[in-house]
């Protein structure tokens, strides 16, 4: 518990560093919606996240944990984009979650607290133009960048009621700046840069529930319901509104036909479609259901050691939130596949998981991205 | 592992940049607009932009001028040199006759027009009467061929620094050196220019090194043979070393004069809309002054050209003191700068709106003040015309970041 405190305070000082990957979708809306799992499961297309004692999804996966545990991952996201302003390639690195969790001696229980991102909306557009200034045209860049995004801040607890089933539930605070900077260049040298930079601050609350069924002893099922209240949204310290925020409904399924092979797969459902009148309200264009199905397999090498490197495979199809386009909603589709070792008698660990994703909204709007996570698990 | 740890410290250096660019366009894409651009002009505070001047003693000026058919005006110098005597010396505390072989006459040369050659400085010898109130009227006609003495000629390779006129001739020496009972010794000279075109000089005027000297060199009679040689110098008299122009522009109350023989300084007041002082990002904000008339100056002279613009604590009229903090903007006028000439004073008007930033007006100076053949004067708001005027390029906030 001294442990989880120490975690937990050390957690709060970096908030802001906790997003996930910038894109061209997460321009409109809230952003990007992140997914706070471990590199584990994303390597496994997010299959596993259910059961992952190690990811910060669903709050009954915890209830699996027999020891301090605790998780640093950082990831490295390289992007092309195209649109029908042009094409660019990008790159930024975060830290998409940090975690914490441990058994409660002598109880059933076991508590973890962590800091994810909820959503990133970071991003840079850059466009030309000219101007007509004293009577000569003129040429102008513009930029229009944002930082920052939604960090989540789960305090979970999971209750093993039987052998078989375990109950979890969270607490999360929603919360995170977004600075966005309004930039304009002229051609002419002797102009001074315009600049205006609207600090946006967000509050939220939200409470989820999760069940974790063991159905024999190869298949493990489970489910999630969580709520998130609604955001309270600030600029330069003003209230400026209020937006709803989906409340999410989940299941899993794992089955491990062999100590070898494990299997799972998942569906995930979003009603962004509640922040639909606020966005628009606000000036944004649309908030859409969102849907999130995935599957993946894990490769054990040793049974005996099913942490060290094992190969893991995943596949993913979601759909995206907050369009940019009208009536076009994004999606995106990604492979993966990692592995991990343990060292030091399996007090520490690292995981690896490499995704492709190809993400589009049907038209115009493009995107291809390769995410490499790398997760750092201590157990002390 | 050892694999690992590379992977891992790879990862943390690459995150330590980021490219997040992505081509766009607004609206289409934007979440929010693009920066909205104005561009107003501000007409000065009518009846309230005002000249002052005598801010420096005519009788200092910081540099001599000469010239010879510059369309900024014919200039000649004239240098009083203090009392001395220079027939004697003393050497090992006995006054020892100077028996003088050469003279050289000094000059530090400041600024030249260096497409204009083969410059000569004629030195003539002038009464030692002559001092700041003196006009060209009255100097001019005493240049004549029996007061010549002697000339420098500057080489065409010498852009600055030490130029003289060695004389060793004895006629000439004496012709130099003359003095009249009743000048106490004194020695006044004058100096007139010709060159292969219409050109000017600035030289270095009094209390710094380099001012106009007469070295005067000779033997005296001692057994000591370090001693033999000595030498004697003659400094001018500050109050009597200085230049007079043909072409003085008259001092106008109802115009903008800055700098030229009257020290003058403008004063340009303005009254800034509230929608740039409080909410806008300012992009450019060029002052617009219009010259009566073309503003002539001796041709590649950048250091005799600067206009300076300076902010004021306080709105005093003549007597406002300078803000300190605000780095004055400098300007330099073009050569025979005729047209609307634009400064930009974005520093300045930035401070403008500041909380208890300065008052909105500029205080216009020359620099070299009195030291330079460019006499700008602007019209004012008393004008039928060329009032001076503020033109700003602002942006007005979009607030970004709809959802």
């Amino acid at each position: 518990m001294r442990q989880l405190l120490v975690v937990l305070a050390a957690l709060a000082g970096v908030p802001g560093l906790l997003l996930g990957q910038s894109s061209q979708f997460g321009v409109r809306g809230l952003g990007l919606p992140i997914r706070p799992i471990s590199p584990r499961a994303l390597a496994t297309g997010g299959a596993f996240s259910f059961f992952d004692v190690e990811s910060s999804f669903n709050p009954a996966s915890i209830g699996g944990v027999t020891t301090f545990t605790s998780l640093f991952t950082t990831s490295q996201n390289f992007r092309h984009s195209e649109n029908p302003f042009g094409t660019s390639s990008g790159r930024d690195a975060r830290f998409p979650l940090m975690f914490a969790a441990g058994p409660v001696g002598g109880t059933n229980l076991a508590v973890s607290v962590s800091v994810s991102g909820y959503t990133d909306r970071s991003f840079a557009l850059g466009s030309r133009d000219s101007i007509t200034l004293g009577g000569s045209r003129m040429a102008v860049f513009d930029t229009l960048s944002s930082k920052g995004g939604l960090s989540d801040l789960r305090g979970a607890v999971a209750w093993r009621a039987t052998s078989s089933l375990t109950f979890g539930l969270g607490l999360h605070v929603i919360t995170g700046t977004n600075r966005i900077t309004n930039r304009r260049v002229f051609g002419d040298s002797t102009f001074v840069t315009a600049t205006e930079t609207s600090d946006l601050s967000y509050l939220g609350l939200g409470a989820d529930l999760g069940v974790m069924l063991r159905v024999g002893s190869k298949l493990a099922l489970s489910g999630l319901a969580r709520t998130d209240g609604h955001l309270n949204i600030d600029r330069d310290s003003t209230r400026i509104g209020a937006t709803d925020l989906p409340n999410t409904f989940g299941f899993g399924a794992r089955f491990q036909p062999s100590p070898r092979l494990g299997l799972a797969a998942y569906g995930v459902r979003k009603g962004w479609s509640a922040a639909d009148p606020d966005i628009k309200d606000q000036g944004g264009i649309a908030a859409l259901d969102s849907y999130d199905v995935g599957a993946g397999v894990e490769l054990v090498r040793n049974p005996k050691q099913p942490a060290s490197r094992p190969l893991r495979f995943g596949v993913r199809y979601a759909t995206l939130p907050f369009p940019v386009v009208a009536g076009k909603q994004a999606h995106e589709f990604g492979l993966s596949a990692g592995t991990g070792v343990r060292f030091t008698a399996g007090r520490g660990g690292i995981d690896v998981a490499v995704e492709q994703i190809w993400r589009s909204d049907g038209g115009t709007f493009s995107e291809r991205a390769t995410v490499i996570t790398l997760g750092l698990s201590i157990r002390p | 592992m050892k694999r690992l740890g590379f992977m891992v410290g790879v990862l943390i250096l690459a995150g330590c940049t980021e490219n997040l660019a992505t081509p766009g366009d607004c609206p289409e894409l934007c979440p929010g607009q693009t920066l909205t651009v104005k561009d107003t002009t501000i007409l000065a505070n009518s009846g309230l932009d005002s000249a002052y001047f005598g801010y420096t003693p005519r009788a200092v000026p910081p540099a001599l001028l000469v010239s010879s058919g510059l369309p900024a005006g014919e200039a000649r110098t004239f240098v009083v040199f203090q009392p001395a005597r220079f027939d004697s010396i003393t050497v090992l505390d006995t006054l020892k006759e100077l028996v003088i072989d050469t003279v050289n006459v000094e000059f530090t040369l400041l600024a030249r027009d260096s497409t204009a050659t083969g410059l000569k400085l004629y030195i003539h010898r002038v009464p030692v009467g002559l001092d700041s109130s003196a006009t060209f009227a009255q100097l001019d006609p005493l240049l004549t061929p029996e007061s010549l003495v002697d000339s420098i000629v500057v080489p065409d390779s010498v852009h600055t620094g030490l130029i003289q006129a060695q004389i060793t001739n004895v006629t000439t020496i004496a012709k130099v050196l003359a003095t009249v009972p009743n000048d106490s010794g004194r020695i006044g000279i004058a100096v007139r220019l010709s060159a292969s075109k219409p050109t000017g000089v600035r030289l270095l005027a009094t209390l710094s090194t380099g001012q106009p000297q007469i070295d005067i060199l000779g033997k005296v009679a001692v057994t000591d043979t370090a001693k033999q040689r000595q030498k004697l110098t003659l400094v001018p008299e500050q109050t009597r070393t200085n230049f007079v122009l043909s072409r003085e522009a008259a001092f106008d109350m109802d115009m903008l004069p800055v700098g030229g023989v009257d020290r003058a300084r403008s004063l340009i007041r303005f009254t800034i809309p509230a929608v740039i002082k409080d909410s806008a990002s300012l992009i450019k904000a060029t002052l617009e002054l219009t010259p009566v008339e073309p503003i002539y100056g001796l041709p590649a002279d950048s250091a005799g050209s600067l206009l300076e613009l300076q902010a004021i604590t306080a709105d005093l009229g003549g007597k406002s003191p300078v803000a300190q903090t605000v780095a004055a903007v400098e300007f330099r006028i073009p050569e025979s700068a005729g047209s609307t000439i634009s400064i930009n004073i974005r520093s300045l008007v930035d401070q403008w709106r500041a909380t208890n930033g300065p008052p909105p007006a500029v205080l216009i100076r020359f620099n070299p003040e009195g030291g330079s053949f460019m006499q700008p004067v602007f019209y004012s708001t008393r004008s039928l015309i060329g009032q001076p005027r503020l033109r700003i390029i602002y942006a007005l906030p979009t607030h970004p970041g709809k959802p």
